[in-house]
Parts: C-alpha cells; structure tokens; sequence
C-alpha cells in the first residue's frame, strides 16, 4: 500500500465473513470460508477467481441480499449485520451496486428520468417536479445526453445502460458501489470509456469501489489492490498481479492470452492436470 | 481453396443489408479469426456458412464457395448433406443444444444414428473414441444429463460432436466466451489440437484478440456488417491498417496498463 493509501480512513471492514450452501446431494457447499475484505475511502478493491470461487457471494453479503452464517461487517465503525429495519435501510443507501446487465435491473416501462432518480424517491428524497432536473444532473455526470431522460432502457445501447445504471448507483451518494462484473458483457471499446468514467468519478467524489471481475489484466489496470479468491477463500492480496506469488495466481495469470506472445505462448502442462 | 467467401451480402427481413460485401478465403487446415464488436455481423457470417441462418435471414448478394461449390446454389439434400458432417459448428454454450432430459450418450448415438452410424456397438465406440479425444471420461460422461456438466466439459462435448464425422472446416461461435481464464486456456489448446490431429480449417468468431492472436493464421476484422481489415494474423495485429483494428488492439485491457 503506498504513503497516499495508508492516510486514507477505512470504512469498511468484512471479517471472518463464511456462507456455505446446503448441496442436492447432502452436505455443503462453503462459498465463503473466512473471508477478510477491509476498504478505504477512495481505494478500488478487486476481486478475481474463477466461477464458483466466491466472488459475487461475497458481494450478496455485503449488500444484505443474503445472511452470511457467521462473521462481521464493520462499516464505518457499525456492525452491519446487526442492523435491522430503518436503521439498515438507512445504510443501504451508502453501499449501492451496479450489475453485469443493466436491462435486467431497470423496470423496462419506466423512463430513464424515473429509473435514475427511483432511489431517491424511495428514500423520499426528491420530490416529483425536482425528477427531471435531477435526471439532467446524473446524465451530464455520466456523459450521457440531457434527453436520454426520456427515453425507455430498451432504445439505449449496452454501454449507455450502464451509464445509467451507474447515475443510478451514484445519485445516493453512496461511499461504496460494488460492481459486479459491471464491463464484462461490454464490448472492448465501450468497456475502456465506462472504466474511464467509473475512475473519474472517484476522482470527483472519493467513492470506493468493490470491482469483481474475471478479467485480471482489466482489474489490474483499474484496481489499487487485488483479492485473489479461490473455493470461497482470499489466497492472495496483492497490488499489481505482475508479481503473484501463489500457485494459484500464477496459474491463473498463465491462462491468459496476449495478442503479444500470439502463438509462441507455451503452456504449461500443468494447467491442464 | 477450401472455403471461399465472395462479396457476401446478408438481409434479415427487409430491412437494410446487415451484412455487405464481405470476401476473405480459407484453406484446408488454417485458422481464420473473425474479429470486431456486437452487431458488426460476425456470427451471421458463420452462420452463413453453416445454412443455418434464422427463417428472416437471406444471401442478398455474393457466393460461399466450398471446395468449388457455390453452397447456396445446391438441392437442400446436398445442402444437408454438407452442413453439421463436412461443415460443424460449435456454440458458446454446447450445452444448450442438448436436450436435458435424456443422457449426453443417448443424444450422441441419437446424432450418430442420424448420419447413419446405427449399428449399437459401432456407435458406442465411436462416441467414446470422440470423448476420450478431447479428453473426457467416455463412461461417466455419457451417462450424465447436461446440467450435471461443468461449463468446460461442456464444451468439450460440443467439440467432440463436431468433429465426429472428420469435418473439414470447423466453426465456432465464441465457443470460449462463457468459460473461466483457465478453463478456456484448456479448450482453445483442446480445439488446436484436434484441428492438428485431423487437418481440419477452423473459422472462430471471437472478441478476444489474444485468442485470436494464438488461433488464427488470418483475421477478419469487421464493423457493422462491414470488413475493416483482412490480412495475415501477424500483419493485422502487429501493423494494422484501419483505424478501427487499432482502436479495438488499444481498448485491450493488458496486465501492465495503468489508468
């Protein structure tokens, strides 16, 4: 961590956090085993691994979709999975999310105006003639244009959904925004400019992200540190995964195929074992 | 010349061309990546050259010439004939072609028997000479349901079905695109090996460059329904010509980028 990073406050600390599911053919399934998450202000986190490592569990976790079986979250000093009603209610409002398609969070007979400012209606916090001036807001910070506000999710492209989706996560001013595999179903090119606006915007604000993603030179690129996760467990924690240390990220890093190396990339046969 | 794709021009509906003048050729044994982003017409492409394009869809324009003979020009028995024994096709995800409620194995004799393979013992030792091909256990595999398959073995089956009649040009729809880093690594190595091993020509759609980078002798870059660029892999990706392949090779996210 550099000098910039060890000044900043920590708001969010996951400790111990296990989930395990029951398995069809008895027993379980232990998708989170221990786990340690702790995120600052500012700081982007990622999370890699393969399918079924944990990744998005932690996420549900973290967002109150689902109870983990034991463990603590510690968000700006309180126990989040202490809190129940209004109280976490409330706290939802700072952990926001943004998903892999956002055409199938967005209720597609709603405007974009309403889609953008339904949180801050729901927390009663805008009042209806303030909708559209609002929406402008968040589409100018996005980079979208002021009339997409009028528009219904289905006219819009990938790359603009999520645009909304992340004026959507950001109207609440939240401290963090998971995003789970927010760019994966992206084209390359669009994937590049959401990037660039997700980093402007914790410029402008300070917000942290969570970023799961299966695209280790992507996370590497956006991420101040990375969490390596494999059978529910972190086995790595590490800066710039140039420099992975485990068996397992070594092995991860030398599946990837670069335009570069083309075909005198060798494998090695253990990765086929 | 295996496959030979001339000013190729494709209508859905009635609508405006989606795909228009497109050309590139394929030799016995060679790989060609087709490259570019959502809607550009990759996979309509392909699927052109498997007939299987959707009722809507029609070659407005243009032939696909295999081994000299213009495709669309033959009796649909040749066509049939053709398509799925000496042209296969595999998708992104394999599974979905299989029926979930019988075994892999019923459904593979069910596909051998429809190429004429019916003799019982004939068609279990072909399936299991295919599985143990790409390197899956013939006995356990052909006695599970799909959904009981991991996304990689998955895939593995879609391979093996493929390639079950030594097909001489293989298509592949992103057939790695689901799959995990490491996961893909095995299937991409699996498909250039059994292309070894068999001398078939492979066409890949794919958004991946590296993958393309470590596949392909050709690529075809394409950008709405259009192509960009077509050379050798090595000009395309190391001196490319269109703005647009430079564009695409840039927006790549590599390990020792920074923001």
């Amino acid at each position: 961590m550099n000098k910039q990073q060890e000044s900043r406050k920590e708001i969010l600390r996951m400790e111990n956090i296990c989930k395990s599911y029951p398995l069809y053919r008895g027993g379980r399934f232990l998708a989170n085993d221990h786990v340690n998450v702790t995120l600052h202000q500012g700081e982007t986190m990622g999370i890699v691994g393969e399918s079924g490592s944990g990744k998005s569990t932690l996420a549900r976790i973290l967002m109150r979709i689902c109870d983990a079986d034991s463990g603590r979250i510690l968000f700006h000093g309180r126990d989040l999975l202490a809190l129940r009603g209004e109280e976490l209610r409330q706290v939802r409002r700072s952990i926001q999310m943004i998903f892999q398609d956002p055409a199938a969070a967005f209720n597609p007979k709603l405007k974009i105006r309403e889609i953008i400012c339904e949180p801050l209606r729901n927390f009663g916090l805008l009042s209806a003639e303030n909708v559209d001036a609002k929406a402008r807001e968040m589409l100018r910070l996005v980079d979208l244009p002021e009339d997409v506000a009028d528009r219904y999710p289905n006219s819009l492209s990938g790359g603009q959904r999520q645009r909304v989706g992340i004026a959507r996560a950001m109207i609440l001013q939240p401290d963090i925004i998971v995003c789970d595999e927010a760019t994966s179903a992206l084209d390359v090119s669009v994937q590049q400019t959401i990037i660039q606006l997700l980093k402007r915007i914790q410029r402008e604000t300070g917000v942290s992200y969570l970023f799961i993603c299966h695209d280790l030179a992507l996370a590497n690129m956006f991420c101040d540190n990375i969490l390596i996760m494999q059978k529910g467990r972190i086995v790595e924690d590490i800066r710039d995964l140039r420099h992975v240390r485990t068996n397992y990220g070594r092995h991860l890093l030398d599946s990837i195929f670069s335009v570069e190396l083309g075909k005198r990339k060798v494998f090695d046969e253990s990765l086929f074992a | 010349m295996l496959l030979q794709v001339k000013d190729l021009s494709i209508i859905y509906g009635s609508g405006a061309p989606t795909v228009q003048h497109v050309s590139f050729d394929v030799d016995a044994g060679e790989v060609l990546a087709i490259v570019g982003e959502s809607g550009s017409g990759k996979t309509t492409v392909i699927r052109a050259i498997q007939m299987a394009l959707p009722a809507s869809g029609r070659v407005a324009g243009g032939q696909i010439l295999f081994r000299n003979q213009d495709l669309y020009a033959l009796p649909k028995e040749k066509q049939r004939a053709i398509s799925g024994k000496d042209i296969a096709m595999i998708f992104q995800d394999a599974g979905a072609m299989l029926n979930p409620i019988h075994t892999v194995g019923r459904q593979y004799r069910d596909f051998l028997a429809l190429h004429g393979i019916r003799d019982e013992r004939e068609a279990t030792a072909r399936m299991e000479e295919m599985f143990r091909l790409v390197r899956l256990d013939p006995v356990q595999v052909a006695a599970s349901y799909i959904h009981e398959l991991s996304g990689g073995m998955r895939q593995r089956i879609g391979i093996a079905m493929a390639v079950t009649f030594h097909p001489a040009l293989l298509l592949g729809d992103e057939p790695t695109s689901a799959l995990d880093v490491t996961t893909q690594a095995a299937i991409i190595r699996e498909l250039m090996d059994v292309r070894k091993r068999m001398g078939m020509a492979i066409v890949i759609v794919t958004h991946n460059m590296g993958v393309a980078s470590y596949m392909a002798d050709r690529i075809l870059v394409m950008k709405n329904g259009a192509v960009e660029e077509y050379g050798s892999a090595e000009q395309v990706l190391r001196h490319p010509r269109a703005a647009y392949t430079k564009m695409l090779l840039d927006a790549v996210p590599k390990l020792e980028d920074t923001l």
